[in-house]
């Protein structure tokens, strides 16, 4: 009898307890911290918003002045280096990129562990501390600080397996919704000819993608600035699911990837690869936040293209000769991860 | 039952009563001795007929304090014939050292055990002293031996000095003469030199086993790079900042 009362009461208590650790703090603290780094994601998007930054790789520090606005639905951006030799950057994201899709899903759970951190203070607003740690050595730790109130990033870092940072941008002013209000005096002054800038990359992107409004998605509206964006999707066919033996162009078979890490195909056509790299396959390895692309390339007659391990920051360069073609994967990531992605790539 | 203390005094209250309290009365300076023991050679002391008791305790305080002062910058320490004298003075003056015999000390270690362990610390303590003597004798020595010694090495060391600098300016001179001159014109150079220019640095990174780049590779690694900033990026405005970023790369 009192067995039996037992059971009930075991039973009721797993009633109980169980809806209660499904909400458990620790779960909502992670699904808070995803839905706030998704909310950054659209914010980085859509908001207008001007200032300067501090930019750690490695051992070099840069400071750097962003402009980012979104006219007609279009964004542009623009980014001077103030420092050192200069340099422009300028660019309109008409295009597919990875950065344009919003990532952060809770399946994600499986590589990341994500937590909700302390508040703290980045260009002097308040802004809260989230970190993806990751649960093996195939990506870096990512630490982001966000503003609650405009979703908007103001602190970046990634953390490398000695526990340091590896890369590390940081607002030092930052100014939201002030693109339309730009004065011509400081339209003159981000251009000035005087400048030593060079326009190093004019990256107007083309995929041959339907695109899609973001608005019809999951749009949020952030602070006082909201802008419709409209942001291409990528083609269902050129996704290709994270399993074993994913078979690639002319006959190339990637046999495994690290876990979570799935692999697309970049839009052909929209990369600026020189006419000689024509050949040249592009592959988007991803988990949604850290990523790598893998370069094949066929090797040419008369060139010697000799194998290459090259770090700078969070950067890593990794390429290998492999059956006539020249493997090379690029990205954020350790370079044991690239390693692993050569060795797994095999020609039939 | 009595504790082991007490059972020693109680042995001790025969002949060798004053090497017991000897004994005691040396653990007690050392501060070594148990709070029964601190308070027995206490009431001894203050007994009228312990003037024997009272004379080995100066005796003991001024060893004690000739060996601390060896340690102290202050107080000169006596050095010489006469202090060693005065020590063994002192020592063949204590009663205690005086009723030991070296043939007892051969006889077995159970029978030696209670009136050797005096014997043992008065040798001990006079080891020490003479130990402290010799050692503060042959620190003055080797100190200046040192000074002398340091001062040869700065001289040599000045003298090196000055040497490698003479060595230094020829070099600089032959430098600056075979070197080549480098107008500004030629430092400002196209974009794509100035890009292979700032690849080739990372020539420095490549490690075991990799050959460095060459022109043509570090090019498409360069495109490479651009190319992943662009379509493989994660977070929107970090791809235009390494794009910038890694211009010099």
């Amino acid at each position: 009898m009192k067995i039996i009362k037992l059971t009930k009461g075991l039973s009721l208590a797993g009633i109980l307890i169980i809806p209660l650790l499904a909400f458990s703090p620790v779960v909502l603290a992670d699904e808070a911290a995803i839905e706030l780094i998704n909310r950054m994601n659209r914010a980085l998007r859509e908001l207008d918003y001007k200032g300067s930054l501090a930019y750690l790789r490695g051992d070099s520090l840069s400071t750097l002045q962003i402009e980012h606005k979104v006219v007609n639905g279009v964004e542009s951006e623009r980014v001077v280096r103030l420092n050192e030799s200069g340099g422009e950057v300028s660019r309109e994201l008409t295009g597919f990129s990875l950065s344009s899709i919003p990532q952060i899903v809770p399946e994600m759970n499986r590589v990341y562990s994500f937590d909700m951190g302390r508040t703290n203070r980045i260009a002097n607003i308040p802004c809260r501390i989230i970190t993806a740690r990751p649960k093996d050595r195939n990506r870096y730790l990512q630490k982001f600080c966000i503003d609650d109130v405009t979703g908007m990033l103001l602190d970046y870092m990634l953390v490398g397996k000695s526990h340091k940072p590896v890369e590390q941008l940081m607002f030092t002013t930052l100014e939201i919704g002030a693109a339309e209000a730009e004065t011509s005096e400081q339209q003159v002054r981000l251009s000035d000819e005087d400048n030593t800038s060079v326009s190093l990359t004019k990256a107007v992107l083309s995929a041959k993608v339907a695109p899609t409004s973001l608005t019809d998605a999951k749009g949020t509206h952030v602070g006082a600035v909201m802008v419709s964006v409209e942001s291409p999707s990528l083609p269902q066919g050129q996704f290709l699911q994270a399993a074993n033996n994913i078979d690639l162009d002319d006959g190339w078979v990637m046999e495994s990837l690290p876990a979570g890490y799935q692999i697309k195909t970049a839009p052909e056509g929209n990369n600026n690869l020189p006419p000689g790299e024509m050949g040249t396959k592009h592959y988007i390895v991803s988990d949604g936040l850290s990523s790598l692309s893998v370069f094949v390339s066929p090797l040419k007659d008369g060139v010697n293209h000799s194998a290459v391990k090259i770090n700078s920051g969070a950067l890593n360069v990794f390429s290998q000769k492999k059956d006539g073609h020249l493997v090379t994967v690029v990205g954020e990531v350790p370079e044991s991860t690239l390693k692993n992605i050569v060795k797994s790539l095999k020609k039939k | 039952m009595l504790p082991s203390n007490q059972e020693d005094f109680k042995m001790s209250n025969t002949n060798n009563t004053s090497i017991s309290l000897n004994e005691h009365l040396s653990a007690v300076l050392d501060d070594e001795a148990g709070a029964f023991e601190q308070t027995r050679v206490l009431d001894e002391l203050t007994k009228n007929n312990s003037v024997e008791l009272r004379q080995s305790l100066s005796s003991y305080s001024l060893i004690g304090e000739s060996m601390r002062s060896a340690n102290s910058a202050d107080t000169p320490m006596p050095i010489g014939n006469s202090f060693l004298a005065g020590i063994h003075e002192q020592i063949d003056k204590d009663s205690g050292y005086n009723q030991v015999h070296i043939e007892d000390s051969k006889q077995s270690a159970a029978n030696s055990s209670s009136w050797l362990r005096p014997v043992g610390g008065f040798a001990l303590a006079a080891s020490f002293a003479a130990i402290a003597v010799i050692g503060v004798q042959n620190l003055q020595e080797s100190q200046q031996k040192t000074n002398s010694a340091q001062t040869e090495i700065l001289a040599a060391t000045q003298l090196k000095l000055k040497e490698t600098n003479a060595v230094k300016s020829q070099l600089s001179l032959a430098a600056m003469k075979s070197a080549t001159v480098v107008s500004a014109a030629d430092m400002i150079s196209t974009e794509s030199k100035a890009v292979i220019a700032q690849v080739g640095k990372k020539k420095e990174v490549a490690t075991d086993g990799y050959q460095p780049a060459d022109s043509r590779t570090r090019v498409m690694l360069k495109q490479y790079v651009d190319s992943h900033m662009q379509f493989a990026s994660n977070t929107t405005f970090v791809p235009s900042v390494r794009v910038i970023s890694y211009s010099d790369f």
